[in-house]
């Protein structure tokens, strides 16, 4: 049966990895797959739009997060925090943008929080400007709009 | 046509160069997942100046917190026994920046979003140097500002 033997996960670059049922099932999306088609835990499960390297990084967390749901003596709580954080702060904005993406369409919920906390913290208590230097937005207001909308909002400066 | 397409991947990539971010992930993620966790009122409003698509965004979020803070001066030494003491809270800064924008801004938000949770968290900071030593005297100088 499927639920005691490993899957193979091909990224959209060809790359295949071998993992154990309960780490991809982390995901809700491919948990669903493998519930509905017995045939995908047999054979090769296609990760549609993820790369090799984005696609090794989900199974690094899905695979920390599930050992330690599994035996909560061998990785305590504390160290998946102390892991979370290393995860999160080693991350460019490109691999950040890729794994949101990614944990969104297979649905890793842990991780998506994760990743969106971090985006949150990276915009809390920052002025427009340097969330723009962050992130790389375009101003598009027009000299005109922005003087009236900082005239409306002199509370956030 | 192959020029066409060539032609659009390369204006997709410079326009995926500016901005990787915000323009690319679904709204739906920003507006529940990210902005909902940045909450706080002044961060929001800070966020709405950013550009269009982000202001767009934020009048969509669904949670919004508004942090006012009393600052508690703490009690100094006093060279002259008859001085009164202190005890009231005060304010830090101006009343209308601390309240009454934050709380306007929410409710702008609140007459475009179809469902809103505020939540409003007071809270009190000793403070050693506060400016103001009771609250009428901050009202005073809220008014005059």
């Amino acid at each position: 049966m499927a639920s005691k033997g490993n899957l193979t996960l091909k990224s959209c670059n060809g790359k295949e990895f071998i993992v154990e049922e309960k780490v991809a099932v982390m995901s809700t999306t491919i948990k669903n797959m493998v519930d509905v088609d017995d045939s995908f835990a047999q054979g090769v499960i296609p990760i549609i739009g993820v790369d090799g390297k984005i696609l090794a990084k989900l199974i690094e967390y899905c695979k920390e997060h599930a050992e330690a749901d599994e035996d909560e003596e061998v990785k305590s709580e504390e160290y998946l925090k102390k892991f979370d954080e290393k995860f999160v702060d080693e991350l460019n904005l490109n691999d950040l943008y890729d794994l949101l993406k990614a944990s969104n369409y297979l649905e890793i919920t842990k991780l998506l929080n994760l990743l969106c906390q971090k985006v949150a913290s990276m915009i809390k208590g920052k002025k427009p400007e340097e969330i723009r230097r962050i992130f790389n937005i375009k101003n598009d207001f027009t000299p005109e709009e922005e003087e009236e909308i900082n005239r409306q909002n002199p509370w956030a400066f | 046509m192959e020029n066409l397409g060539v032609l659009r991947a390369a204006l997709e990539e410079e326009e995926n160069k500016e901005d990787p971010f915000f323009k690319r992930l679904p709204d739906e993620l920003i507006i529940s997942h990210i902005l909902g966790k940045v909450s706080e009122a002044k961060s929001l409003c800070r966020c709405s100046l950013v550009s269009k698509k982000f202001s767009s965004l934020v009048y969509k979020t669904k949670n919004v917190s508004v942090k006012i803070t009393f600052h508690i001066p703490i009690p100094q030494p006093k060279s002259n026994p008859e001085e009164p003491t202190t005890k009231y809270a005060a304010f830090p800064g101006k009343l209308v920046h601390v309240v009454t924008y934050p709380l306007m801004f929410v409710q702008n938000i609140a007459l475009k979003a179809k469902e809103i949770t505020c939540h409003i968290i007071t809270g009190i900071k000793p403070s050693a140097n506060s400016n103001f030593s009771d609250t009428a005297t901050a009202m005073n100088r809220a008014a005059k500002l």
